[in-house]
């Protein structure tokens, strides 16, 4: 028998209603494996012990009992740090948020709960969810489950990395410019950005609110899936949060799909990556896809647009950190409120003082115009030029990272090279639309992921794209460790 | 260029002291990344209205005090006669 952590979500749901295991049996098997590899991979922050063990002996008592238990029942979930959880602290990975416990659950984490989900930890991040390695945490970088020197990508780095390394079935990450789809692809598992609105951002530690979404990370499409289903919808509590066509199927449909390669992406891309994805298409077209190759002029200032726009909205959102309400030990005594301030703001970690300033600098009066404004209609433009693409075809596709994983601390101290392999993911958050990244293949054991994407709202048709291409290519999903 | 004042002004109106270090190091690598941003301005956008988020607003929920116990925020350190503490307001001269 399989070991229990490498099971799928249908596996363990299964396995738990049907008793060939109980769910304090998984849960504690979970935990087990935590301590034994997580000191490596350092992609847990804090784990939820107690209320796991407990959560996983209620569960029991209902399957003893004969009671219904809930779609996702006793697989076990790592919510990013950044993803607020009641009496559970959640701190961003920032030394300004941590002694914070919220005092309400996001609403991912109630619909998780209600669908007897257990949430097993809070994982690693990029401080604020700003980055794509995770080694802007104040606890330090998660290392690869597939090579520990390497980066896990980011900035949910620990969400992919827990899913990679088996210790927990699925996780939760958010998805600002590429932050699910990013570590998904650096670790070999599946990473999903929903179309904006189609999950809740309630209780989402906000960074860009226009750009940011939840989104599911697990080791297959179904697991994902299964994760959209139970977390998607309206919600009273976020204005754009939508009521989806849930739920979606994992049965893949037998349409002939139209598939679009964006080639100046792929052509771009460091050598082993271009290779992998054009043999991604070849296998989209064995399996019976329409593949054609197109190019977009536009997609050149989109990477600008995007930083602009996440700058200024980080800068206007990240002013609410004052240490008054949540933040840490110091005493305002003696200190006048713009001294006081700024000198507690001063704890804000590198990478996030930077992307304060740089938009602060965007959203100042003189410059408004010139960026601000300017980044606004690129995203209209992309928009547009997409919207009509998707009348051609049902996905485009084209690498989700424009290179391979690299090293821990390779690239820390230059911010552009940094922000330059985000160059693929931005644009679906420019746009509002959905795009999954699923692995597709490895060099010199380093794994590259093939980027699904399509039209708002058509989270179908990415997944059937996506269960196809997974069926057909057979990329291994067993942990490395 | 973004010179070193202008970089001080920038952590003035964020509320964020930096150190000399930290402007020295934010100067160069600021004005890359806004060199960068320039790529912007080679675009022909005239024809195009900004896109902002749209949405017809209807069914807001009642916006109500909602009582969430005793200590909402338990942890919180900065605390005198069961009120949170902050510095004093004095305007800066």
């Amino acid at each position: 028998m399989s070991r229990l952590c490498d099971l799928s979500i249908d596996e363990v749901t299964e396995g738990i209603r049907n008793q060939h295991f109980s769910a304090e049996e998984y849960v504690s098997q979970t935990l087990e494996r935590i301590a034994k590899i997580d000191a490596d991979i350092k992609a847990f922050v804090r784990v939820n012990t107690d209320d796991a063990i407990e959560s996983a002996r209620r569960i029991d008592n209902k399957i003893h009992k004969g009671e219904k238990v809930g779609y996702l029942a006793g697989i076990t979930v790592g919510i990013k740090d950044n993803i607020s959880t009641k009496g559970l602290r959640t701190t961003c990975a920032s030394r300004i948020l941590s002694d914070y416990v919220p005092p309400y659950d996001a609403t991912v984490i109630r619909k998780l709960k209600e669908c007897d989900a257990i949430v097993i930890g809070k994982l690693n991040l990029d401080e604020f969810a700003m980055g794509s390695t995770t080694e802007f945490s104040k606890f330090g970088p998660t290392r690869n489950p597939w090579n520990l020197d390497y980066v896990a990508g980011g900035s949910s780095g620990g969400s992919a990395a827990a899913v990679a390394a088996a210790e927990c079935t699925a996780s939760l990450g958010s998805d600002t410019g590429g932050s699910v789809r990013c570590p998904a692809s650096f670790c070999s598992v599946v990473g999903f950005k929903p179309t904006y609105g189609s999950v809740s951002r309630y209780g989402l530690i906000a960074y860009s609110n226009s750009l940011e979404q939840v989104g599911p990370i697990a080791r297959t499409v179904q697991g994902i899936i299964r994760m959209m289903n139970a977390i998607s919808g309206a919600d009273p509590n976020d204005d754009t949060a939508r009521t989806v066509n849930t739920p979606y199927s994992a049965e893949a449909s037998t349409n002939r799909l139209r598939v679009a390669l964006l080639s100046n992406l792929t052509v771009n891309a460091q050598p082993e990556v271009s290779k992998c994805i054009y043999s991604a298409m070849d296998t989209l077209s064995s399996a019976g896809c329409i593949c054609e190759e197109i190019s977009l002029d536009s997609l050149e200032y989109a990477l600008a647009s995007y930083y602009v726009i996440a700058m200024a909205e980080a800068s206007s959102n990240l002013a609410r950190y004052d240490n008054i309400r949540y933040g840490f030990d110091m005493d305002p005594e003696g200190y006048e409120w713009n001294s006081y301030f700024s000198k507690v703001r001063s704890n804000f970690g590198e990478e996030v003082k930077r992307r304060i300033i740089i938009g602060t600098y965007v959203l100042s009066s003189g410059y408004y115009g010139r960026y601000y404004l300017k980044a606004q209609k690129v995203r209209a433009l992309l928009r547009r030029e997409f919207k009509s693409l998707y009348s051609k075809y049902d996905v485009i596709i084209a690498p989700t990272m424009p290179i391979l994983p690299f090293r821990i601390g390779e690239k820390i101290d230059d911010p552009i090279k940094i922000y330059y392999v985000d160059i693929d993911t931005v644009v679906s958050n420019l746009t509002g639309m959905p795009a999954i990244s699923v692995p597709a293949g490895f060099s010199n054991g380093l794994p590259i992921g093939l980027q699904i994407m399509s039209d708002e709202f058509k989270e179908q048709k990415i997944f059937d794209a996506a269960l196809l291409f997974e069926r057909t290519a057979k990329i291994q999903v067993r942990s490395p460790l | 260029m973004v010179s070193k004042d202008e970089i001080r002004h920038l952590g003035w109106l964020a509320r964020i002291e930096l150190s000399e270090e930290e402007i020295s190091k934010y100067e160069s690598q600021i004005d890359r990344i806004i060199q960068h941003f320039d790529i912007l301005d080679s675009l022909a956008l005239d024809d195009l209205e900004p896109i902002y988020l749209k949405k017809s607003v209807r069914g807001l929920r009642i916006d109500q005090a909602k009582d969430f116990g005793a200590d909402i925020l338990p942890e919180t350190r900065n605390r005198k006669d069961g009120y949170l503490k902050g510095p004093k307001s004095d305007v800066k001269p």
